[in-house]
């Protein structure tokens, strides 16, 4: 299948940072959790795709198009959320969506209406007055408005209550429904895509670890405690980052069969979360 | 682009109230120049228009919405020279409002008839002084400009008046011009300002192009 998101050799420098080589894919029907500690480059990777940034050097397809010689029909496609809201804060939502909804071809003031009913966002008030779980769902509302194929969404839970954030997940496995959308969902919090999300690409430091299906990542990964004795030099080979204390070490290992030979029963061995795949896989081993 | 207009405008529209205010506070200001009061508040008042429109978008860091919208960069460049336009067509209603009410409370502050002559002058000076500060805009944003528009609103009008005794004798060319019929002379004033907008307009673009959010 074609993807619906495509990064090549993606580059950026900045004088402090830099992305390099960013490449990963994504296809229609899925959800593919973006994660990274803060400034591994996550919002970076996004303000390229949206045109946000200039490119140093790769390439970006969104719908099999060249986001930036067709940026304005790929963003006829694109639904997004921020992690801040840019909306204009003196205006109420009707105001703002008087202005936003003719620029999209595909606009449905009725698909609209029936999300600020279901979101119970007051169409007369203004922007500012809103929490910040409510100015979420405001650009949520305005992203399936236009039938969006793509979601484009930056740390878009981050500061709100596990309610609205509950809301927002179960809204996302709906949009997700007629295999036609993707969303790529950026985030440092990775309960929520341990609940969601089908595929994880992991970015630290401007680099994609990795970017594969979140089943087999929690199958390839095994989360391993023990003592102290365990760590003989056997388990090296299949160590991707650890951490000692006092009484004994955790890690995250790879190749579970070979490791459970290694340990015999003198090892707890647990599915790791998301969570630990990324401080494993970003920390290294921490003594 | 119209409706980036719209959205200048609905901003605006809670400013109205400080838009009467500052039309009777430079009613009693420009008092010493009756010939040029009305064209001096209108140019005063619609470029404060136009700075604030631009301090909106910084307020709420709208460059980030509108590029990540199905909005090209020469529309969202475009809508704020637009803009202009609608902001002179606000302050005028508003000063007849004002000049009117001071007629009927009998207050003591004379205030200049509105004309076409004094509209058309006044909206091409602040296009003419826009076309210097968004470029500007474009390029740094509004928080990194201001220093430029603090010195362009308020150098307009402290040295603007200087300017003639400061300039060398006019080149011939240019005293005929100004012998010439009122047609004449207005047709390439028009034409000087269009051209220089034009100019502004394609710096900005270029500018705004290269920006980074």
């Amino acid at each position: 299948m074609k993807p619906i998101l495509e990064l090549r050799g993606v580059s950026k420098k900045f004088p402090e940072f830099s992305l390099d080589e960013v490449s990963f894919s994504l296809e229609p029907g899925y959800i593919m959790g973006f994660i990274g500690a803060n400034g591994a480059g996550k919002s970076t990777t996004i303000k390229l795709i949206m045109n946000l940034l200039h490119l140093d050097g790769g390439e970006i397809k969104v719908f099999g198009l060249d986001s930036r010689q067709d940026e304005l029909e790929i963003k006829q496609r694109v639904g997004f959320v921020y992690d801040e809201n840019h909306f204009y804060e003196e205006l109420t939502i009707k105001e703002m969506t008087m202005v936003v909804a003719p620029f999209y071809k595909n606009w449905d003031q009725q698909c609209y209406q029936s999300f600020v009913h279901r979101f119970e966002l007051p169409e007369k008030k203004k922007i500012k007055t809103f929490s910040r779980g409510m100015k979420m769902k405001y650009s949520l509302a305005v992203a399936l408005a236009h039938d969006a194929e793509l979601l484009i969404m930056d740390e878009p839970t981050s500061g709100l209550d596990p309610i609205v954030r509950s809301e927002l997940l179960e809204i996302l496995s709906e949009v997700i429904q007629d295999e036609r959308k993707s969303v790529l969902f950026s985030s440092h919090i990775t309960s929520d895509l341990d609940r969601i999300a089908d595929y994880i690409t992991l970015i630290h430091n401007g680099q994609i670890l990795f970017s594969e299906p979140k089943d087999q990542l929690l199958e390839n990964y095994i989360l391993i405690k023990g003592g102290h004795d365990l760590l003989d030099g056997r388990l090296q080979p299949y160590l991707v980052g650890m951490r000692e204390n006092q009484f004994g070490f955790e890690g995250l290992v790879t190749n579970k069969e070979q490791v459970q030979a290694v340990v015999g029963g003198k090892a707890i061995l647990e599915t790791p979360t998301l969570e630990d795949i990324m401080l494993f896989c970003t920390r290294g081993k921490v003594v | 682009m119209i409706y980036l207009v719209l959205k200048d405008l609905m901003l605006q529209k809670r400013m109205l109230s400080m838009m009467f205010l500052y039309i009777v506070l430079f009613s009693f200001t420009f008092q010493s120049i009756p010939d040029g009061q009305f064209i001096a508040i209108l140019v005063a008042v619609s470029y404060m228009f136009v700075m604030m429109g631009c301090a909106w978008e910084d307020k709420n860091n709208s460059d980030v919405l509108w590029n990540s919208l199905p909005v090209s960069r020469w529309q969202i460049v475009g809508s704020k020279y637009l803009s202009i336009l609608a902001y002179v067509a606000m302050v005028v209603p508003v000063y007849w409002f004002v000049s009117t009410a001071f007629t009927l409370l009998r207050i003591p502050v004379s205030t200049a008839p509105i004309t076409w002559w004094g509209i058309g002058a006044a909206m091409a000076v602040v296009f003419l002084i826009s076309s210097f500060y968004l470029p500007v805009f474009f390029a740094l944003g509004y928080t990194k400009s201001r220093y430029w528009n603090f010195l362009l609103f308020f150098g307009t009008f402290s040295f603007g008046s200087l300017i003639p005794k400061v300039l060398p004798e006019p080149p011939s060319w240019l005293q005929n011009l100004q012998n010439a019929p009122m047609e004449i002379f207005w047709a390439c004033f028009s034409g000087v300002v269009v051209l220089i907008v034009a100019i502004s307009f394609f710096v900005s673009l270029l500018l705004y192009g290269r920006r980074e959010f």
